[in-house]
């Protein structure tokens, strides 16, 4: 599984070495607001991700992916059994899909300038909020409903046990 | 009631003040070992735990930074708050119990201490306790100047202290924190961060409604106001742009178990399994609180667009001027109360491991064992890590705008770069060096500082951070994959397999 991550890592590096490359269009990073001091602006959207798009996107779902990776990777690799990869790939889609409908509602307010509030936000930043925020809190509940299962085992536990016993038993030859 | 604006403020303060040095005296009692000063003895409860985690990632950042943030740039730095649900779930699933156990089975009272033990290699646990000592002074050294300045701020409103220097100001608040983490130690600290976060979390839900009463028609709007002046700053990047959100998505959800002040917590939880509640509390308790940041920026923008409010002098000046204008002078009191818990509550943790740091892990990997009388050294080094920072920082304010930006330089970024490879990483991979260990530290330290002292401009608005870890991460892996791994100690595979 770590080949797998450090591959990720590397293609980001290698996706910041390549849009570096490209160049930075204007306003990429934003501009002072022309009429107030301490307020930043970002002016033509569309433009400023002009040739910087795929770099945008590769870096976006790699960070959505690296967090399961991660959490994955946390935990051992014995206890990582079908139910722990149907449950992490479930949520991962979940908030893939929330990621994805982010873009999607995104892109199409760059093309039509157009968009509608859902629960008190523009539909791509509600997305955000309630979609990807939200959605992330199911791996929370994998940690609590498959901690006996995927966490911290019962076999786990002996072998813990075990480990303070021969800690004990050492400090008492000693 | 606003006739006492002031007067309420202060009694706020005062209040909480009192209940923390309360409780350094209560904790005194319990603390008997440097076990009990740095760890708790291993025995806390999950709820202290869970609240003392999220509290200390939470600092002043959190309540002024944050709403300055969202006031200057939209919802860029939303992505910070975003990633927590992520972030604390990686902590957990990577470190909770690794950690734990750890402190269980090898004694280990510090990150250094873990270090040392994974690797085999005193020379990366001294390393780590390099890293942990700049990062506390840095960043100790941020939080009393931003404790300071804001006492200052409240107490020169008031006619009786009109006028009170900032050292005064540093002089006072410094003392109360000095009392609690003395006295009481980690027991004093994450008690302390109890009654924090809780004060927070209700800081965060009554901010939220005042802010969504601010404005005509709530926070769709305020939405609107935004997304007539300049769309991108309401839409999910904002001002700042996609590559700069990223960044900060990537830094904060997956640097947070890089943090050695909120890692360290797990290893003072009674047993593995409380870790199943304090995840969830820890994320419950980060989202209520950090409703506020969100919130009070995007509402000041808007009242600021519609003409409303006059523009902020600075951006940081949202917070404060929010609750100057628009909330109820008992509310500002426990925001203002919330607010000082939040700073305070990461200063005593970062007292902690650097008082660890100095009197445990240094002699350690100096000497090979650990100082007599730990407690007491544990006490005298907090007193005068605490001054020392105090120093630090007021010479920095007062003479040197370098030194100013060189504190800043040690942050989350570069914690997240040193320690997250080494630390979440290598507990969780067998192939990890202590080479690569060092490698990736010294990498670390060395492309944060020269990032900041040479002014180097990250490209697209990223963090440096961002690209200091990945740099980080590369190396240790690329250099672990490249040495012959050295076989592990029985007891520490044994804990790597669990």
């Amino acid at each position: 599984m770590m080949k797998w991550i450090f591959g990720v890592l590397v293609i980001m590096a290698a996706t910041i070495v390549v849009a570096m490359i490209g160049g930075a269009p204007d306003m990429v990073s934003g501009g002072p607001h022309p009429e107030y001091a301490g307020m930043s602006i970002g002016g033509d959207s569309a433009a400023r991700l002009d040739g910087l798009w795929i770099e945008g996107l590769i870096l976006y779902f790699a960070t959505f992916l690296m967090a399961p990776a991660f959490m994955a990777f946390g935990v051992a690799e014995h206890n990582r059994n079908k139910t722990f990869w149907t449950m992490m790939g479930g949520v991962t889609a979940l908030n893939l899909v929330f990621a994805t409908l982010l873009i999607v509602f995104y892109v199409d307010f760059l093309n039509t300038g157009e968009t509608f509030m859902l629960l008190g936000f523009p539909a791509p930043t509600a997305m955000m909020l309630y979609g990807c925020w939200g959605t992330a809190a199911l791996y929370t509940v994998i940690y609590i409903a498959g901690f006996n299962k995927f966490i911290f085992t019962p076999e786990d536990e002996k072998t813990f046990e075990a480990l303070i016993a021969a800690k004990n038993a050492e400090k008492t030859e000693a | 009631m606003e006739a006492f604006r002031e007067p309420i403020i202060l009694a706020c303060i005062g209040v909480y003040f009192v209940i923390c040095i309360l409780v350094g005296i209560w904790a005194m009692r319990k603390t008997h070992s440097a076990s009990d000063f740095f760890i708790a003895g291993k025995g806390l409860g999950p709820v202290v735990v869970g609240l003392a985690v999220f509290s200390s990632t939470l600092s002043g950042f959190g309540f002024v930074g944050g709403p300055g943030l969202v006031y200057n740039m939209g919802m860029t730095s939303v992505w910070m708050v975003i990633v927590s649900t992520l972030g604390y779930a990686i902590v957990f699933y990577m470190l909770a119990k690794r950690m734990r156990v750890m402190a269980e089975i090898r004694d280990s009272i510090s990150l250094p201490d873990i270090v040392a033990a994974r690797y085999s290699s005193k020379a990366a646990g001294g390393w780590m306790a390099v890293v942990v000592i700049l990062g506390v002074l840095g960043y100790l050294a941020t939080q009393i100047l931003a404790m300071s300045t804001v006492l200052q701020s409240i107490l020169g409103n008031t006619e009786m202290f009109e006028g009170i220097s900032l050292i005064t100001c540093a002089v006072i608040s410094v003392s109360v924190l000095i009392f609690y983490a003395v006295t009481g130690g980690i027991l004093a600290s994450v008690y302390t961060d109890l009654v924090q976060g809780l004060i927070m979390m209700v800081c965060g839900l009554l901010v939220v409604v005042a802010a969504a009463m601010a404005v005509d028609g709530g926070f769709t709007a305020a939405s609107s106001s935004l997304l007539a002046d300049d769309p991108e700053a309401i839409m999910p990047f904002g001002s700042g742009g996609m590559f700069a959100a990223v960044a900060w998505a990537f830094m904060f959800g997956v640097g947070i178990a890089g943090q050695p002040h909120l890692i360290t917590k797990l290893m003072m939880n009674r047993t593995v399994k409380d870790t199943k509640i304090i995840l969830p509390l820890s994320i419950a308790g980060y989202a209520v609180a950090a409703m506020l940041w969100i919130s009070v920026g995007l509402v000041m923008r808007a009242l600021v667009l519609q003409g409303n409010h006059d523009p902020l002098g600075l951006p940081d000046d949202a917070a404060p001027e929010f609750l100057t204008a628009y909330a109820n002078p008992l509310l500002a009191g426990v925001v203002f109360a919330g607010l000082f818990a939040a700073i305070m509550s990461t200063a005593d943790g970062f007292l902690n491991i650097g008082a660890a740091a100095i009197i445990h892990d240094l002699p350690k990997a100096i000497r090979g064992k650990p100082l007599k009388n730990e407690l007491w050294w544990a006490r005298v080094a907090t007193v005068l890590l605490c001054l020392f920072a105090t120093g630090f920082a007021l010479y920095a304010r007062y003479n040197s705008g370098e030194l100013v930006a060189l504190l800043g330089a040690f942050g989350w970024g570069t914690f997240a770069a040193a320690i997250f490879p080494v630390v979440a990483l290598g507990l969780n991979w067998k192939r990890a060096t202590a080479n690569a260990a060092i490698f990736a530290i010294v990498l670390s330290l060395v492309f944060n500082f020269s990032v900041k002292l040479f002014g180097i401009a990250m490209p697209f608005g990223m963090d440096g951070g961002f690209i200091s870890m990945l740099v980080s991460m590369i190396a240790f892996i690329g250099i672990s994959y490249i040495e012959k791994p050295k076989p592990l100690q029985k007891d520490i595979e044994a804990i790597m397999d669990l």
